[in-house]
């Protein structure tokens, strides 16, 4: 009875310490998720983002002037923020935890800047790319009055800092260019 | 019976060094939010982590607000991998007897 009893209670034991094993490591990824949980767009806000970029790119494609082509994905940059911002919310509100908890605030403030940016820079080369393309392409002149020489003057070093900043990644592609076409036609020759 | 880290086995303690191997770093005030507590428990309970090389504190000023800041060491990684290597040998141990 004796060694019974002693077998039951280390059998006992050793199954409270697995039962605690587990509610251990459960909380460890429990708090593992909550503290990680804000640090992207759920898959589904994402998704809903890319169906607003294929109407916004139907619509746009429908458009003849730039302008409206430019003010159809601007629109469309606002939404998505939008639906991303609704999805990260819901996503807070479903693990119970504030949206601007430390990751959060983290995962807003470095996604902000590249958006705004990004928003502008295309304003800005839309600016300087019109101003040249209504030039060459029209083959018509600029009209400039001479008051607006200033703001011509002040797009142009636009342009060229928003050249300089784009070139070094346009000169890498351009050099891996060659090299993947390279590639590809030994490929068919090997086959 | 395999002993286990003490230092971390504490819920507090386990959920600051969990909380900060997912994330670079966390302010005092999301782990006090994170981890349900109160300014007092968090700080004795980080001071200890601290004191044992497992995280690193920084303290600066955002303006006039004091900000404190967490960041896991290297030392700490290694004693949660431990634990979840412990705690998994455990539940094994339950499983195949």
């Amino acid at each position: 009875m004796f060694p019974d009893r002693t077998s039951r209670l280390r059998a006992s034991l050793s199954s409270a310490a697995g039962a605690h094993a587990i509610a251990d490591l459960r909380f460890i990824r429990q708090t593992m998720e909550r503290s990680a949980s804000f640090t992207a767009v759920p898959g589904w806000g994402g998704f809903v983002m890319g169906l607003s970029a294929l109407v916004a790119a139907f619509v746009a494609s429908r458009h003849s002037s730039s302008r409206a082509w430019l003010a159809t994905w601007l629109a469309d940059a606002a939404l998505a923020a939008l639906i991303g911002a609704w999805a990260i919310n819901r996503k807070a509100r479903a693990v119970n935890l504030p949206v601007f908890s430390g990751a959060g605030q983290k995962f807003a403030l470095s996604l902000a800047p590249p958006l705004a940016a990004g928003a502008l820079l295309t304003v800005v080369v839309y600016r300087a790319g019109a101003a040249r393309l209504g030039g060459r392409v029209y083959g018509g002149r600029v009209r400039r009055h001479p008051d607006s020489f200033r703001r011509y003057y002040r797009e142009e070093i636009w342009r060229l800092n928003t050249v300089r900043a784009f070139e070094p990644r346009t000169a890498r592609l351009s050099r891996s260019l060659p090299g993947c076409g390279a590639r590809l036609t030994r490929q068919q020759k090997a086959e | 019976m395999i002993e286990l880290d003490s230092l971390i086995h504490e819920r507090v303690r386990l959920g600051i060094v969990s909380a900060l191997a997912v994330n670079e770093s966390l302010s005092f005030n999301a782990l006090k939010k994170l981890l349900d507590t109160t300014d007092g428990n968090l700080s004795v309970h980080a001071r200890k982590l601290e004191q044992a090389g497992y995280i690193t504190c920084t303290k600066f000023f955002e303006g006039r607000l004091p900000k404190t800041e967490y960041y896991l060491n290297p030392a700490g990684r290694n004693a949660l991998e431990r634990y979840l290597e412990r705690m998994e040998a455990l539940i094994r141990a339950t499983r195949h007897r």
